[in-house]
């Protein structure tokens, strides 16, 4: 049984004909203890995806799949007390920006507290007690003094810690970690990547990563989907993905990191825009208008995600053939 | 926390020596001179006259006479009346209690529905019972009080004395002529649990009731649609999110997450309501003869009892002060940033 | 690749709003169209009272005293019956309705004007100007409003200019806090940076870069400014310290109706439900331009 399952999922914002398409037949598998990367850029609908499973998609957002089950159980039909339970314990998510994801009217131990309450209640002074560990093994220093610390006290490095924390106060069989580290600097980025490696490793959890920075997705994912405006454009296990894409898209991403340029030279950077709303309703390739490779067929029909020659998942109908 | 409130109070005296400011010039901008109006009708005796200007000092310079009534005034004499002779501040006292307890229950029932309302239209966003609840605060404050007072009396007083007698609610004062109660505190509802007069407390329950409804309904719609916006702003908020994303139920995520957050605006609205409530509570002891000081200062103004208008104005004054300063204290109580900021 | 700051630097207009724009915002709220259209007709009203009304307003007609409305067994003569000196209270509140909007715009006009000036300068001279005018203001505002119009009457005495004085002057804190906050706002803006480095002058930035930024929030101000003057002069009507009998004002005309609550209960209805419904109406239509133009505050 895997981690996690999804099949066929589209989450629409707004209702008949006119809805935005965030999310379009998405289709996914997360084994125990395994990385998965997503990467995309804004409008891709990576976030929209992964917050629709756990729930927090409102109306006039509408969710719906053909199956999304975790650890077996099915997520689509539960019963929100039921899912309430899942989320936050068994499943948890990490936030872009962490000062403004904690409540600045609480402290932050009080609210990794909460977590523990509602999910595995114990004594106050036990919890407290797990709560300062939990800091510790995140890798803050002094614990038990920045349990009454207010986020606006702490540096991003800082906050984003304690979200982590909080995300594994019970000891969650999969992290989501959306763009963990875009607001922080630097420096810190790759220190928190890789505590979640190293708590990975150590709880054998599952973990997604999303970003759009490929470099991160690089340093520790097994396996990388790649998203475009709502879909799948390519799946494969990292490594390969980087060394040779098959997707135009992902050669794109991949052509513009900087390191992957003259120096002096402008960036690479495709032209055009993510497809909007109109766009995505088309029948044909929603990379048409601004990949370099287009051909006559690519405007007649939106290409399927399928097995290529070698063996690849492309949505392409004339895929990269590696290095290109 | 200290250094807060401290800093809080000192910003305060700038703005009360100007409030003694206006109150001091009211007396010498009232047309007629204050002596001509104490003597009354001697004031035709001119020599009577010079020397009650003696007397009352106002042939000194102005900025003496100003400091003569700071000195005054901050030791606790505001005058007299010219009317009752009595002190105006001993007056005020007699006459505040009954004002703080109609101004009390009247923002009572304004936060109780006032959040109420506003939690509710929030929650349920878009809905029937958001969008009349919503009409209804609107029509809570654009209701002139006056009217609604009377209208009030029109229904639940005469209405009901028409087809429910018993339920018909009275309209004058503060409690029923026959009860004779001696004032401890002043306020009538807990001086008669003091005495044990249970029927008088159902009296004075009574006659509070109407003036607090409509004095408190102005107060009632602001807070509620200031609720509302506020709370629909901090659902936006990305903390919400990861509240939701923990598995909390939606009542925790609502009552303690998002109501905490946007209680900080809300308190800011409070505030600044207490000087309306104040000035509807003049035209409301108007209506239902409530013997309190808003009536005393409406009577002043039309006897020109100068030495009430000055003094009442600066005690109210001094009062809404007061209360913004604990409004300021109450936001930083909630607002951790600014107590450390 | 040179950098040149514009002649004229643009301003991004809050107001960006075309017509089309407004129409559309209205057509979804039968409320607003009806505020709008309600406080056109009251214009209209006003402005043509004595071709509207049928009788002079303090004209007493000493057969018809507390003569019932058409409702209530009137007669067309006095389709909203008579007061309690046998005046016609449909030509009362008609032209009521003339002080009412006279005195509101009056006396927005009256705290805008000054108001403007002042909160400019203090955001411009924040230091010793801003200072003193901030702390005038919070003097002001410490008064609860119906006070300060009372207080001011008082000195004053009572009477329609007075009354705009009154009311005007409750505004002016509002309308300073209101401007001085925004311009603080435009002035720590990068391209107001930007022209004070290209050399613009101080009458320049205030006028092309502050000002205009200022006028969205400032017409919502005036417009729920308006209403809460309507209100005001119709309390200090009904306390009996506005305009005097026999101005039919609508808060003078409650005034004197309370005696009448039992016997002749339109009297008391009717003056009150004209400042209800325009208030309503006006209050209505702030809530829309605020939805329009300043999104930042919007109730709904």
């Amino acid at each position: 049984m895997s981690l996690l399952e999804i099949n066929n999922l589209h989450v629409r914002f707004g209702a008949g004909a006119t809805a935005f398409r965030a999310v379009q037949g998405l289709d996914l598998r997360l084994e125990v203890g395994e990385t998965l990367g997503i990467v995309g850029e804004s409008g891709s609908g990576k976030s929209v995806a992964m917050m629709a499973l756990m729930g927090l998609i409102e109306t006039p957002g509408q969710v719906t799949a053909e199956r999304l089950a975790f650890v077996g159980n099915d997520l689509l039909c539960a019963r929100p007390a039921a899912r309430r339970r899942m989320i936050g314990k068994d499943l948890s998510m990490v936030f872009q920006d962490p000062v403004t994801s904690l409540n600045p009217a609480y402290t932050i131990g009080s609210q990794i507290v909460e977590t523990l309450k509602t999910h595995a209640p114990a004594s106050r002074r036990a919890m407290k007690v797990r709560a300062e560990e939990l800091l510790a093994a995140v890798g803050i220093p002094e614990p038990k003094a920045r349990l009454a610390a207010y986020p606006h006290q702490l540096s991003g490095g800082l906050c984003q810690r304690a979200m982590i924390a909080m995300a594994i106060a019970c000891e969650p069989k999969l992290l989501i970690a959306d763009e963990p580290t875009t607001a922080l600097d630097v420096t810190v980025q790759a220190q928190i990547i890789d505590l979640l490696l190293e708590l990975q490793v150590r709880h054998h959890m599952g973990l997604i990563l999303i970003s759009h920075n490929l470099a991160v997705v690089s340093q520790i994912a097994d396996r990388v989907i790649v998203m475009y405006a709502g879909e799948v454009v390519e799946e494969a296990p990292a490594r390969t993905l980087f060394a040779s894409p098959k997707h135009p898209y992902t050669a794109a991403l991949l052509a513009a990191i900087p390191e992957n340029n003259p120096i002096g030279a402008p960036l690479y950077s495709l032209p055009g825009l993510v497809p909007g709303n109109l766009e995505r309703q088309a029948n044909r390739c929603l990379m048409a208008n601004r990949c370099d490779r287009v051909r006559e067929e690519c405007l007649l029909e939106r290409p399927c995600l399928a097995m290529d020659a070698d063996g690849r998942i492309v949505r392409c109908i004339a895929p990269l053939n590696g290095g290109q | 926390m200290l250094s807060f409130v401290l800093r809080k109070m000192g910003m305060l005296i700038p703005t009360f020596l100007g409030i003694t400011l206006i109150a001091f010039f009211i007396a010498h901008l009232i047309p007629g001179d204050p002596a001509s109006s104490m003597l009354g009708i001697l004031a035709s005796d001119e020599n009577l006259r010079l020397s009650m200007i003696r007397q009352l000092g106002l042939d000194q310079p102005l900025t003496v006479q100003y400091w003569h009534y700071l000195s005054a005034t901050l030791q606790g004499n505001l005058g007299s009346s010219l009317v009752s002779r009595e002190p105006v501040l001993a007056e005020f006292l007699r006459l505040f209690p009954a004002t703080l307890e109609l101004t009390f229950f009247a923002m009572t029932f304004a936060l109780l529905f006032g959040l109420g309302l506003g939690i509710v239209a929030a929650v349920k966003r878009g809905s029937l019972l958001d969008r009349s609840a919503m009409a209804l605060a609107l029509i809570g404050y654009s209701m002139p009080i006056y009217w609604w007072g009377l209208l009030a009396i029109l229904f639940f007083s005469i209405g009901l004395g028409d087809w429910l007698p018993d339920l018909a609610l009275p309209v004058s004062g503060r409690i029923a002529a026959e009860y004779d109660l001696t004032p401890i505190t002043g306020f009538m509802l807990v001086d008669s649990l003091l005495q044990a007069n249970h029927a008088a407390f159902r009296s004075a329950l009574s006659h509070l009731l109407l003036p607090a409804l409509v004095l408190g309904t102005f107060p009632m719609a602001v807070i509620a649609r200031m609720t509302r916006s506020s709370m629909l702003e901090v659902m936006r908020e990305d903390y919400v999110r990861t509240a939701r994303a923990k598995g909390l139920a939606p009542s925790r995520v609502m009552l303690v997450h998002v109501l905490r957050n946007a209680l900080v605006p809300i308190v800011t609205v409070v505030g600044l309501i207490v000087g309306p409530l104040l000035g509807g509570a003049v035209l409301t002891e108007s209506i239902f003869s409530w013997p309190g000081i808003g009536r005393w200062m409406i009577e002043a103004v039309w006897q020109r009892d100068y030495p009430i208008l000055q003094g009442g104005l600066l005690l109210i004054a001094a009062l809404v002060i007061f209360v913004n300063l604990l409004v300021e204290l109450l936001y930083g109580l909630l607002n951790p940033r600014i107590r450390h900021g | 690749m040179a950098y040149s700051i514009p002649e004229s630097a643009t301003v991004e207009n809050a107001a960006d709003s075309s017509l089309s724009d407004v129409w559309q915002h209205l057509r979804h709220s039968p409320a607003s169209i009806l505020a709008i259209t309600y406080v056109i007709a009251l214009l209209l009203t006003a402005l043509f009272a004595p071709w509207l009304t049928l009788h002079n307003p303090v004209e007493q007609f000493r057969e018809h005293l507390l003569d019932a409305p058409l409702w209530r067994g009137g007669t067309l003569d006095f389709p909203f019956g008579t007061d309690d000196l046998g005046r016609d209270l449909l030509s009362r509140l008609i032209y009521g309705s003339r002080y009412s909007l006279f005195i509101g715009f009056t006396a927005i006009l009256a705290a805008l004007l000054p108001g403007v000036v002042l909160g400019m300068l203090s955001a411009f001279f924040p230091r010793f100007l801003g200072f003193g005018v901030m702390r005038a203001m919070d003097v002001l505002l410490a008064l609860p409003s119906l006070l300060l119009t009372v207080a001011v009457v008082a000195v004053l005495g009572s009477g329609l200019i007075n009354t705009i004085v009154a009311i005007a002057l409750v505004q002016l804190p509002g309308v300073v806090r209101l401007t001085r906050a925004t311009a603080i706002g435009e002035l720590a803006k990068e391209y107001v940076a930007a022209s004070r480095i290209a050399g613009a002058g101080v009458l320049r930035l205030l006028f092309i870069a502050v000002l205009p930024n200022c006028i969205p929030p400032l017409i919502v101000q005036a417009t729920l400014g308006f209403s809460v003057a309507i209100l005001d002069a119709a309390a200090l009507g009904f306390l009996g310290l506005g305009a005097q009998p026999p101005t039919p004002e609508w808060g003078t005309m409650l005034a004197s109706a309370r005696d009448f609550i039992e016997s002749a209960s339109w009297v008391v209805y009717l003056p009150g439900l004209a400042i209800m419904s325009t208030v309503l109406a006006i209050n209505l239509i702030g809530d829309g331009l605020r939805d329009l133009l300043d999104p930042k505050l919007r109730v709904r």
